[in-house]
């Protein structure tokens, strides 16, 4: 056969979609359809030279194509004509496609984009609710030294707070932190109250691993110091950031507990969408031994401080089950995030 | 610990149902984990933090019950009914050859046990409380302890040989305790002797030669409280933990021993048939109690709420403080320490007491005071937070990996382990070293991931562990990236991450890399600072992990392109002369590399050649290969001329010829 319609319609549209011009336009049309030399008016001329059996199948065809091509042409020249007749630049540019091939429901390019891991963004966003109470971030050592992680903060080789927090040596002195809690005395050493600041960062537990404990995970550490600060600040601080990231109305709740760097101690707790109360993290009072440890005078200053774990708080938030998704890499989990 | 709600019955009122009593434990600070209903009672069971071991026992439970729902409390009774004591007999000394091993105790010899099982509700209780019965003797010893907080042990006394000393274990000494193991008693562990033998693992567990059987007539009862530190020391290194050792550990009340021994006292003259000979002897009893004063201002102060007098002096005599107002001082008041509250040593400390009780979730909510402080760390730019967006805008998505990697993982990157730094107390050998790299954690996530994905683009942001500097490892923090995919491609993302830290760094062919390809990856520097290096993951190293696609990697040193980078973006006038663009292509030796075309191109042209790119080589065999470049001519203060740029591009043609010998095929 001397001629291919597929082709010719296809290229057609082409041609048709980079139209910018009445000029072009026009120029367009008698390429197609001029009398004379029009790639369709050469067709039709052919078509009473085909057998019967190719006239019968193709003539409807290409009828129905004339039509079409004619009515693209048409709406195109509609769409120049619509355009501000001054600037050709401005010629809208509408995709251009044959009604008989657009598909409102099949789906669009799949389009690739990068996902964070979910306790990043949670950190992330504690961040962000934080700064706006005024409190900056920074991270230090992950290996430190035991004397910042346990001695300062009160808790000697021998005392019994050292059973809850496994924990992983590399010598006597040095230990794999096993909260941020050991970036109080760093901090406060190097700095002068007024204090807001958040330790986000990697920490450490000598745990068998199971869905809800692993060997290094992250907290995120608070710590306020001032000459005016409060236990009902600090519950009221902590319940604005819960409602802030879990939602307006979440319930929470506050109870005693103890930690040897914090006078008094707390701990407080959010209702989960299954009925149970999660523990999200302990907080208190400075204890005065540890701001002394830190330089900073008692007598002058008070403070408080929490520690929290992202990862619990995106399993609460995302209805995740399992404490080793977040790390074992699979990008059907990351990808939803 | 466990708590039936029975036995707490006996000592404050309980009217309300179990969860709200455990509500009620929980709000004091004492957290209910779980709750049980058996044979119609219920059980507590209680997280109970060191600081407290006096909630280590039934009394001190309803103490703090009493608190909180402001109940009477009552003690258990020690009222002996025939109280007539047997003529001294029998006699024994305790010799405490360093006091501070054992500074407070009591003891005494109780003749005519009659050893038999225990009554139903004394095993009803000792097993709701999660200790199995022995006999009525071990049984009444052991329900003390549960009671009162007070560890005891009964010995056989006629099995005893003379009188006791107790004293630190010598290197080397053993033991049979009466779980029937021989041990070797770690040095410095307290320990009882009588004349010819150990009989007794103090605060742990007693010994065999001195058990009380079936045959026992006459028990020597001992009621001490043990140094707190040396009882944990034996007790983590022999790895034995009882519920005696548990309480040991911890600073006990001094003055409840006396107490304590009465209590068994009663219940072996009730249950057993016992009698005491003679009287009970105590040590080092009583203790005076402490005090201290408590100022009514900073109450308020620092718990940000005010309570009233009336409510803060009810809830610390509930609690067992005595209080006595300051006759100068209106604002102040005395506080006499109850002796099972050791941990209670400062003013905060009655702070938390009045806190927890009072309710901490009555308290308001308010938001800290005053302005927000400027703190340095305002100022500095979180580069790190850049290096992610841009590398999530870029479609690469955000693994994290582990810490601790195993001497496997490293050797399959072709990393020495034995380099690496290595935890003195490892778990398992799967997490025994610190990472030196994230490059091997990050290929086993993209080797899982390959059975799912074709393309796969991932980033970690993560310290690593390398040297020992001083004390601690150099633990600078990196950002990694990795790509199924070639060269070039990973070098576009390097690149344009190297852009938005404004530097323009060196890149210097690595001859050697562990886990890169042979002269197959750059190494990228400041100076004489190294930024990192980034290359195509070496074969080897792909079938080690069982990668079957290429992978290029880079990894990056943070701190130090930090200190290189310059977060300030500077405005550059949009040209307002239009450039001229003109390809000229080329043979060249195929050693030659594109920098030094480009290179070769620019030199002392900066004010004509706007920039250059390669866009094509094309290699197929022999000593040169073709390359093409496309040059844009462009001046920042004049449209050129045709003359401008056929001069440049005339001295292009001359330096390209003369310095790398190229042989221009067309302009």
């Amino acid at each position: 056969m001397a001629f291919d319609l597929e082709r010719t319609e296809k290229e057609f549209l082409s041609s048709l979609r980079e139209i910018r011009t009445r000029d072009e336009l026009e120029n367009l049309r008698i390429k197609y359809f001029g009398r004379k030399r029009g790639i369709l008016t050469k067709i039709a001329s052919s078509l009473p030279l085909l057998s019967l059996k190719e006239k019968k199948i193709l003539g409807p065809i290409f009828n129905h194509l004339k039509g079409e091509l004619r009515q693209s042409l048409k709406e195109r020249e509609s769409d120049l004509s619509s355009a501000s007749p001054k600037s050709t630049k401005e010629i809208q540019q509408k995709p251009l496609t044959s009604s008989l091939l657009f598909d409102p429901t099949a789906p669009g390019k799949e389009v690739f984009t990068g996902h964070q891991n979910p306790v990043i963004s949670v950190i992330e966003e504690i961040k962000e609710i934080f700064h706006y109470l005024g409190f900056t971030y920074i991270d230090g050592p992950e290996v430190d030294l035991d004397l910042y992680n346990f001695q300062k903060l009160r808790i000697g080789k021998d005392h019994p707070a050292r059973d809850t927090q496994q924990t992983y040596y590399l010598n006597d002195e040095v230990v794999l932190r096993t909260h941020t809690s050991s970036m109080q005395v760093r901090y406060m050493e190097t700095h002068k109250p007024p204090i807001r600041v958040l330790f986000p960062g990697r920490t450490f537990r000598r745990d068998p691993v199971d869905a809800t404990h692993l060997p290094s995970f992250y907290q995120i550490e608070g710590l306020l110091v001032d000459n005016d600060s409060s236990m009902t600040d600090l519950i009221g601080t902590l319940d604005f950031v819960i409602k802030r990231f879990f939602g307006s109305k979440t319930k929470t709740r506050v109870y005693g507990h103890y930690f040897p760097y914090t006078e008094p101690s707390i701990e407080v707790e959010v209702l989960h969408k299954n009925g149970k109360w999660m523990e999200i993290l302990g907080a208190g009072m400075v204890h005065p031994e540890v701001l002394k440890n830190g330089r900073i005078d008692p007598r002058k200053y008070r403070g408080w401080a929490f520690g929290m774990g992202p990862e619990r708080m995106a399993m609460l938030k995302y209805g995740i089950n399992d404490i080793r998704l977040f790390y074992n890499g699979d990008l059907r989990f990351i990808n939803q995030f | 610990m466990l708590a039936p709600l029975s036995w707490l019955n006996e000592y404050v009122k309980l009217s309300i149902s179990a969860d709200s009593i455990a509500n009620n434990f929980l709000f004091s600070g004492n957290k209910v984990d779980s709750l049980h209903k058996r044979d119609g009672d219920y059980i507590f069971d209680l997280e109970i933090t060191p600081n407290r071991p006096d909630t280590l026992s039934i009394v001190g439970l309803a103490r703090e019950l009493s608190a909180v729902l402001n109940e009477d409390l009552s003690t258990p009774d020690i009222t002996i009914i025939s109280s007539k004591s047997l003529p001294k007999n029998k006699a024994i000394k305790i010799n405490v050859k360093n006091k501070s091993l054992c500074p407070y105790y009591s003891f005494g010899i109780i003749d005519g046990v009659k050893v038999a099982q225990s009554p139903s509700w004394i095993v009803d209780r000792l097993e709701k409380s999660g200790v199995r019965s022995v006999n009525n003797i071990v049984d009444i010893t052991n329900y003390v302890m549960i009671e009162t907080g007070q560890p005891m042990h009964a010995f056989d006394f006629e099995k005893i040989k003379g009188d006791l000393i107790l004293r630190a274990s010598k290197r080397g000494e053993r033991i049979k305790t009466l779980d029937g193991l021989e041990r070797i008693i770690p040095e410095g562990s307290i320990i009882i002797e009588d004349d010819d033998k150990i009989i007794d693992l103090a605060g742990l567990m007693g010994g065999e030669n001195t058990e009380v059987t079936h045959n026992t007539k006459t028990i020597l009862v001992h009621v001490p409280v043990y140094n707190s530190v040396s009882i944990r020391r034996t007790s983590l290194s022999t790895g034995l933990r009882t519920e005696a050792s548990n309480r040991f550990e911890k600073k006990l009340d001094p003055n409840m021993h006396p107490f304590a021994f009465d209590r068994a006292h009663k219940l072996v003259s009730e249950i057993a048939g016992g009698m005491i000979i003679g009287e009970k002897k105590s040590v080092g009893f009583p203790v005076k109690e402490s005090s201290l004063e408590l100022s009514l201002d900073m109450i308020t102060s620092v718990l940000g709420v005010e309570i009233e007098i009336e409510k803060i002096v009810n809830i610390l005599t509930s609690l067992g403080f005595r209080i006595y107002p300051q006759p100068l001082d209106k604002n102040k008041l005395k506080v006499v320490i109850p002796s099972w509250r050791p941990d209670v040593a400062i003013e905060e400390d009655i702070y938390e007491e009045i806190g927890r009780i009072y309710n901490y979730n009555n308290f308001p909510k308010t938001l800290p005071k005053g302005s927000p402080p400027i703190q340095p760390e305002l100022f500095l730019v979180d580069w790190g937070k850049i290096c992610r967006n841009i590398f999530l805008s870029f479609g690469f998505s955000e693994i994290l990996t582990p810490t601790l990697l195993s001497p496997d993982l490293l050797i399959k990157a072709n990393l020495n382990a034995k380099e690496a730094i290595k935890l003195s107390n490892p778990m398992l050998e799967d997490y025994s070293l610190l990472r030196p790299s994230l490059i091997p954690g990050q290929l086993n996530v993209i080797e899982s991931n390959l059975r799912n994905f074709d393309v796969i683009k991932t980033f970690e942001l993560g310290k690593i562990f390398t040297t020992f500097i001083d004390k601690l490892p150099d633990q600078p923090t990196v950002f990694a990236f990795l790509i199924t995919g070639d060269f070039q491609e990973g070098k576009g993302y390097l690149e344009e991450l190297l852009k938005t830290f404004n530097i323009k760094p060196k890149f210097s062919l690595s001859k050697t890399y562990p886990f890169f390809e042979q002269e197959r990856s750059i190494i990228i520097e400041m100076g004489k600072t190294k930024l990192g290096q980034f290359g195509e993951i070496a074969q080897s190293v792909l079938n080690n992990f069982g990668i079957k696609k290429h992978i290029v990697a880079g990894e990056l040193f943070l701190e130090n392109l930090a200190t290189a980078g310059n977060p300030d973006i500077i405005y550059r006038p949009i040209p307002k002369f239009p450039p001229v663009i003109e390809d000229i292509s080329m043979f060249i030796d195929k050693n030659v590399f594109a920098e030094k075309i480009i290179d070769t191109i620019k030199k002392g042209r900066e004010d004509i050649v706007s920039s250059v790119f390669i866009f094509d080589v094309y290699y197929r065999g022999g000593n040169k290969k073709s390359v093409a470049v496309r040059i844009y001519y462009q001046a920042e203060n004049k449209t050129l001329t045709n003359r401008d740029v056929s001069k440049t591009r005339e001295s292009i043609i001359t330096d390209l010829k003369k310095i790398l010998q190229a042989e221009i095929r067309r302009v």
